[in-house]
């Protein structure tokens, strides 16, 4: 490019320099006016490397807040899904992003706190309740001294048939019994395990020195019980709970 | 009563001649449980266990995790605590700074205010020195 230096520097080359830096900075001083058009030429070529590298950094920044607004928008995403482990990067420059996911992660911390508290205090109520259920299940009333009745009611598994045997042993052992009566009047099934329970139940009874009578045997749950050969021996047994509370009451006499 | 500035993990803590408790987080400072009770432990040092209003200069904080939150706001933190400012500038110190407050107003604890002007934060904190 040739310059004749001694002419005065064509318009369009004052513009374009304006031009170029008015894209660099808004807030530019008017620039220097010279004579010289070969400063102009070089101030053009560094405006506009200057326009240049702040088109790049704008476009790294842009590509930045681009990346950010997705990985917090995957966060958003993942905790719609009840996923509240992942948290949003939160860069170093206090941009409104990173203001946002600074919020974000601390309404998830809060989020993650409560469930978990929410979850322990669930936790402690059903414990709470299941305790109360097996004491209701398992009831001993003394019913004369020495005597205490024991109605079952109700299915019982495996976790139940301990109950009862620990309830009866403590409460025989507590009230120093000599009879305790075990109504199985609302016991709709007796199987096995159910049979093996009263059997346990009542040797366990007999070692601490008192009896077991077994009442509320139906016809088809004595048919059950001979049916699977249970030795039941060591318990004595009556058709209802009246007859039984009349028997204990004269033994106990 | 030390006059010293005392540094931390995460603050430069210091008890000015005007009965104040100046608390100043470190430039980036991502505060977590243990630099929430180094703080206290520090602060309750330089206070001698008295109450004591706080200037908490938070304006140049990154990130605090809910365990050190929940322990500023826990009582045992809060003993010393007459009065709370909370110096703020930035987005993030302004929005971990309304956290805070939100969830001690939750619970009731001290006088807490968010300030931008470190004058206006010492006037109101005087008028909790005994």
């Amino acid at each position: 490019m040739s310059t004749d230096l001694g002419s005065p520097p064509d318009a369009r080359i004052s513009q374009i320099l304006d031009m170029v830096s008015h894209m660099v900075s808004d807030d530019q001083a008017e620039p220097e006016r010279s004579d010289e058009q070969g400063d102009l030429l070089d101030r053009i070529i560094d405006g506009l490397s200057q326009a240049s590298a702040a088109r790049e950094q704008q476009q790294a920044a842009e590509a930045q807040a681009e990346r950010q607004s997705q990985e917090i928008l995957d966060v958003m995403f993942a905790a719609a899904a009840q996923d509240y482990s992942q948290r949003a990067p939160v860069g170093d420059d206090d941009t409104l992003l990173d203001a946002l996911a600074t919020g974000l992660n601390m309404l998830l911390d809060e989020l993650v706190a409560s469930q978990v508290s929410t979850l322990h205090l669930q936790q402690e109520i059903i414990r709470t309740q299941d305790a109360a259920l097996r004491e209701l299940s398992t009831p001993l009333i003394p019913i004369a001294d020495q005597v205490v009745v024991m109605p079952l009611i109700g299915s019982l598994d495996s976790r139940r048939t301990q109950q009862v045997i620990e309830t009866l042993l403590e409460g025989v052992s507590t009230l120093r019994a000599r009879v305790a009566i075990i109504d199985i009047t609302g016991v709709p099934v007796v199987d096995t395990q159910v049979a093996n329970t009263l059997v346990r139940a009542a040797q366990s009874v007999k070692l601490l020195g008192a009896k077991v009578i077994l009442t509320g045997i139906r016809p088809e749950v004595a048919q059950t019980l001979v049916g699977l050969g249970a030795d039941l021996s060591s318990i004595i047994t009556r058709g209802t709970l009246q007859s039984g509370i009349a028997l204990a009451l004269r033994n106990s006499r | 009563m030390q006059r010293e500035p005392v540094q931390t993990r995460t603050t430069t803590i210091r008890y000015g001649e005007d009965g104040i408790l100046y608390i100043t987080l470190l430039p980036g400072a991502q505060e977590i449980l243990a630099d929430a009770q180094e703080n206290v432990r520090v602060m309750m040092r330089l206070s001698g266990e008295r109450r004591t209003p706080l200037l908490i200069d938070i304006r140049t904080i990154k990130s605090q995790s809910r365990e050190a939150r929940d322990y500023y706001n826990s009582p045992e933190a809060l003993r010393i605590t007459a009065a709370m400012a909370l110096l703020v500038g930035s987005r993030i110190s302004s929005l971990i700074a309304n956290f805070f407050i939100s969830i001690s107003a939750r619970e009731g604890t001290c006088p807490m205010r968010i300030f931008t002007d470190e004058a206006e934060a010492q006037a109101w904190l005087k008028g909790f020195l005994r």
